[in-house]
């Protein structure tokens, strides 16, 4: 029965809307994922340009620009739009492209679903942005949503509200159809673990996905109920306790953290190994080690929250297993490096954005390491060195990760190659100027600074500024990338099927740009093995 | 390396039976999710009570 709607389809590869149409009725997973990818860029600029913001009020002591308000508005907005409006959906848009392609699938498992997930996106970030516009401002509580701060937010609370619950569907809704199209749509004999490390990466993302943003709506929805309808789910006074919201967002808020680095990881093992033309050492390790990850993200929330006060043996459960994460990320460090050593290594932009996140997240690993000792984290709290850990885990890590995926596959997305020396100089730029962001941070951190603050005493103007240039000049840097992609698009260079030459996976046995509906009928048991040699 | 297959190719499975089975893994992980939404309100409900 299928034979037929497949064979049917293998002549019509091109066939797709125009106009309006093919976007807004999109179920094609390339088109899905392409827009996904724009909204991503977008919102990139938009919480990025909130960052520059911060960044100019910070050049110096004393209140030059912003309201302190607006400001405390910049750094709620801006968390919550690069997590949830730029990283998040970049990593869908990136699965949508990818995953079909890598497993040998015609498409995601539910087109529509996939849809409607994505045409939420800009409902949810349309109103949270808007909220800039009533009556109070923005959100300013920060994006952790602390009551009872965060309740007494004015009339943007519910517009905050209703925007996570949005992006929380989204992403659920994303993630059970990854989850069902890897499990039912992979090519007959394509066995689980001769997938490639992106398509296990986004796997386990999508669990962790289904398990911890309905608990981020429970507790939003308490927040709602607790703001409008009288109950006490979080108020002292009413018998509710806000420290129990605290651990309920950690429950969601550090899994979270590996839902935005895990693809990161999928797309570092795929880059490594094609430019070192070496399979990549240690693969089940690698997947083991990922899901090792995911299964400990879900007992060590308590370790934002050391300071609020819990017995000893929690604080001893919590720093331990918060630590026994540096083991199946150190096999991920290791394997990396293995699969480099004597290889034939070059340096085009995927793999100078890779070797970047291979450096720089192991720092962000290591200063978590050190926020992870309890006498030590009761110094760090709310501090600068805490900003300073997590944008390292978050910009040379995920961001740098996208990055590294969109320069690896750009060619086979559009069948052009991008113009590979203005892409380098994006990556020495961005590798520059976001050490000389973040690295001061950690100083400001170590010699008290608090977070979230429009000014400071005078004796941290010196590394504020030199923050400040840093993120400027990262700032501009990203203004070349889509510069590149548009230029890749216009006016590229034509490639073969196979971009890079060390590549391997079953995207690459498909012409570039791939046709519009691809995999039509499955890949060949050859091709799959030709495909799945890691 | 050698490559590894597990399953041979087999005749593609009936249309219906397919999709039948993609709603029911689908419904299933709506349901996964609806419990921890659910769950946690509850249990928030439940440790609240002095």
């Amino acid at each position: 029965m299928a034979e037929p709607l497949a064979h049917a389809a293998s002549h019509d590869h091109e066939h797709k809307p125009h106009g309006w149409r093919r976007w807004v009725y999109a179920t094609n997973h390339k088109d899905i994922g392409t827009m996904y990818l724009i909204f991503a860029c977008t919102m990139f600029f938009i919480g990025g340009g909130m960052a520059m913001l911060i960044r100019l009020e910070l050049f110096k002591p004393g209140l030059q620009f912003l309201d302190p308000q607006f400001f405390n508005s910049m750094t709620t907005m801006h968390a919550l739009i690069m997590i949830f409006g730029a990283v998040m959906p970049a990593w869908t848009g990136l699965a949508n492209w990818m995953i079909p392609m890598q497993i040998g699938a015609p498409d995601m498992a539910l087109p529509r679903l996939n849809n409607f997930s994505f045409w939420i996106l800009p409902f949810a970030f349309t109103l949270l942005l808007s909220s800039l516009f009533v009556p109070g401002g923005a959100p300013a509580g920060g994006w952790t949503m602390y009551p009872p701060l965060v309740l007494q937010t004015g009339a943007s609370f519910p517009m905050l509200i209703f925007s996570i619950h949005l992006m929380g569907a989204s992403s659920i809704l994303g993630a059970i159809n990854v989850i069902v199209t890897i499990v039912n749509m992979r090519a007959p004999g394509l066995a689980l673990l001769r997938m490639p490390l992106f398509v296990w990466t986004w796997l386990i993302t999508a669990y962790l996905l289904i398990a911890v943003m309905p608990v981020l709506a429970g507790a939003v929805t308490m927040l709602l109920t607790d703001h409008f309808f009288g109950t006490t789910f979080f108020t002292a006074a009413g018998g509710g306790d806000p420290v129990m919201f605290q651990h309920i967002f950690w429950f969601f808020g550090h899994p979270e953290v590996y839902i935005l680095i895990l693809p990161a990881f999928g797309i570092v093992s795929e880059v490594i190994p094609t430019f070192s033309r070496k399979p990549l050492f240690g693969y089940e390790a690698m997947v083991y080690a990922v899901a090792s990850i995911a299964f400990l993200s879900f007992i060590v929330w308590a370790h934002h929250m050391f300071t609020v006060g819990m017995p000893l043996a929690a604080q001893l459960f919590f720093m331990l297993s918060t630590m026994l994460i540096a083991v199946p990320t150190g096999v991920k460090v290791f394997n990396w490096t293995a699969t480099m050593w004597k290889g034939s290594l070059s340096f085009e932009p995927p793999m100078l954005f890779a070797l970047a996140f291979l450096f720089l997240f192991t720092i962000g690993g290591f200063s978590g390491l050190m926020l992870a000792i309890v006498p030590a984290d009761y110094q760090y709290q709310d501090t600068y060195f805490v900003v300073a850990h997590f944008h390292y885990v978050l910009v040379p890590g995920a961001v740098f990760g996208i990055m590294a995926g969109v320069y690896y596959w750009l060619p086979k997305w559009t069948g052009r190659m991008y113009d590979l020396k203005l892409a380098t100089w994006h990556f020495w730029l961005s590798a520059i100027f976001v050490n000389v962001l973040f690295f001061p941070q950690h100083f400001l951190g170590l010699a008290g600074m608090p977070r979230r603050i429009p000014d400071y005493a005078v004796q941290f103007t010196d590394w504020n500024m030199v923050s400040s240039i840093g993120a400027f000049g990262f700032g501009l840097a990203q203004l070349l990338f889509p510069y590149i992609i548009w230029k890749c698009v216009r006016s590229g260079e034509r490639v073969g099927k196979k971009a890079w030459e060390g590549a391997h996976g079953l995207e690459w046995e498909l012409p570039s740009p791939p046709p519009y509906h691809s995999w039509t009928t499955p890949p060949s048991d050859a091709v799959i093995a030709r495909g799945a040699e890691h | 390396m050698q490559p590894h297959i597990t399953s041979p190719h087999t005749a593609p499975p009936d249309e219906a039976w397919r999709r039948r089975r993609l709603r029911r893994s689908a419904l299933l992980f709506a349901l996964i999710a609806a419990v921890f939404y659910f769950g946690f309100i509850v249990m928030t409900l439940v440790r609240g009570r002095p």
